[in-house]
């Protein structure tokens, strides 16, 4: 009897499923990112995570107010250049122009600025940031050179710094 | 046609999915704690197989930091996967168990896991695999020092801040001040002798001044590339600091004890 039950509570939520796929259609064409990601960028917040914490009270702080990251801006060009612009106190941790990629231009999950030999990573997070709030939401990964063991360097990574920008045009 | 292609879908999934299960035991634990996972694959694609079962299996991080996969996840599992294969049941042949202690098998800290992604699968794809199945994860405890640097390891040109929780404060005249200044100076090299840190000591001031961000915790964050006055070719090799009010007459740590030190390193990106 249990049994017929549970096919009867699971028949009874597939068509609210078919439902909602009725309500909501074709999930249509692709989004373009490009295009979304063109314009110019505020920082709204800035959160920095401590990768390499052993201590869940120690592993995130937000900077957002510490320094004048709201007067960071990041502007990606349509034709593959960009500049950024920081006339406040905020630290850096980019390079400052130069020309930008996607690390793969139909499924995008990193941001790549260069600038001549010079190359920084920004690691997208929620793509669906850009669809639904028009933010874009990105991280920088610091690397640092940390002597193992043995004395040998290696380079690991320790700070995320999770950018979090709106559009300003 | 559509409606009834989607039902069918779905109810077979639905049955399908019957049977198959991930536990952990113990069922609450930490990513510092020795766990067993236990995978019943009765109704799946390796219901009754035979050969060697390996899991697949993903850190599901805190604070939005991207799931990163296991170090053994590879396809096909071959001999550098061996910690991942499974002990099949002796009584019964579709339940597998793996013990590993999930921040060493991922290598991942403690702290960065909320829960753990896992399948079991052949040897290949193509042999069968489980649903995925997600295993919630405990914080880990930790005690707190009375000033902790964030974070664990940085550069010169990063944001670094030093807190100060005047709750955990045992000394009771420092914990009434309620104004607290950073005492802070570095050590390094200029490439050719080493830096003195007496040439580098900051003044007790406005920009030393921690501020009060609640619940008896006080901060302060500088870029100590940017906070020290640097000559060039001047390189920071390690940070000295303590708490102390603002004439110095108490500090943390105590007078008599060693001021806190910590390497700076060189930065890679």
């Amino acid at each position: 009897m249990k049994f017929i039950a549970n096919r009867l509570i699971i028949l009874a939520m597939a068509f609210g499923v078919i439902s909602c796929i009725e309500e909501f259609g074709d999930t249509g064409e692709p989004m373009d990112r490009h295009a979304q990601v063109v314009g110019t960028w505020k920082v709204n917040s800035m959160i920095q995570t401590d990768l390499l914490t052993d201590n869940p009270d120690n592993a995130v702080v937000d900077i957002t107010d510490v320094y004048a990251f709201e007067e960071y801006t990041l502007t990606l060009n349509e034709d593959g250049s960009f500049t950024t612009s920081n006339t406040g106190n905020a630290p850096e941790f980019v390079i400052q122009n130069g020309s930008w990629a996607f690390n793969d231009e139909e499924f995008p999950s990193s941001l790549i600025l260069t600038s001549g030999s010079n190359t920084s990573v920004l690691d997208f997070g929620s793509l669906n940031s850009l669809t639904d709030r028009n933010e874009l939401e990105v991280t920088f990964t610091r690397k640092v050179v940390i002597p193992d063991d043995e004395g040998v360097d290696h380079e690991e990574d320790a700070i995320a710094y999770e950018y979090t920008l709106s559009k300003t045009n | 046609m559509k409606k009834i292609i989607l039902l069918f879908t779905f109810v077979a999934s639905a049955l399908i999915s019957f049977g198959q299960s991930a536990t952990a035991d113990p069922a609450g634990f930490t990513a510092d704690d020795e766990v067993t996972i236990t995978i019943n694959t009765t109704g799946t694609g390796l219901d009754g197989y035979t050969g060697d079962v390996y899991v697949w299996t993903w850190a599901i991080r805190t604070n939005g930091l991207p799931n990163l996969d296991a170090p053994t996840n590879s396809n096909p599992a071959g001999a550098g996967q061996a910690a991942a294969k499974m002990t099949r049941s002796e009584t019964n042949p579709n339940i597998y168990t793996i013990t590993f202690t999930p921040s060493e098998f991922y290598g991942v800290p403690a702290v960065q896991f909320d829960k753990i992604g896992i399948l079991a699968k052949g040897a290949d794809w193509s042999n069968g695999q489980t649903a995925d199945f997600v295993i919630e994860v405990e914080p880990p405890v930790f005690e707190s020092p009375v000033i902790r640097i964030f974070p664990t390891e940085f550069s010169a040109d990063d944001v670094v801040t030093i807190f100060y929780d005047t709750k955990l404060e045992e000394n009771a005249e420092m914990k009434a001040v309620g104004e607290y200044y950073l005492l802070t100076s570095i050590g390094g090299t200029n490439g050719e002798d080493d830096l003195d840190p007496n040439d580098y000591y900051k003044p007790i001031g406005e920009e030393t001044k921690l501020m009060a961000v609640g619940n008896g915790v006080f901060r302060i964050s500088f870029v100590p590339s940017r906070f020290f006055d640097l000559a060039e070719g001047d390189v920071i090799g390690q940070l000295l600091y303590l708490i102390q009010n603002q004439s110095g007459t108490l500090t943390n740590p105590p007078a008599g004890f060693e001021i806190l030190k910590k390497d700076v390193r060189v930065k890679a990106n």
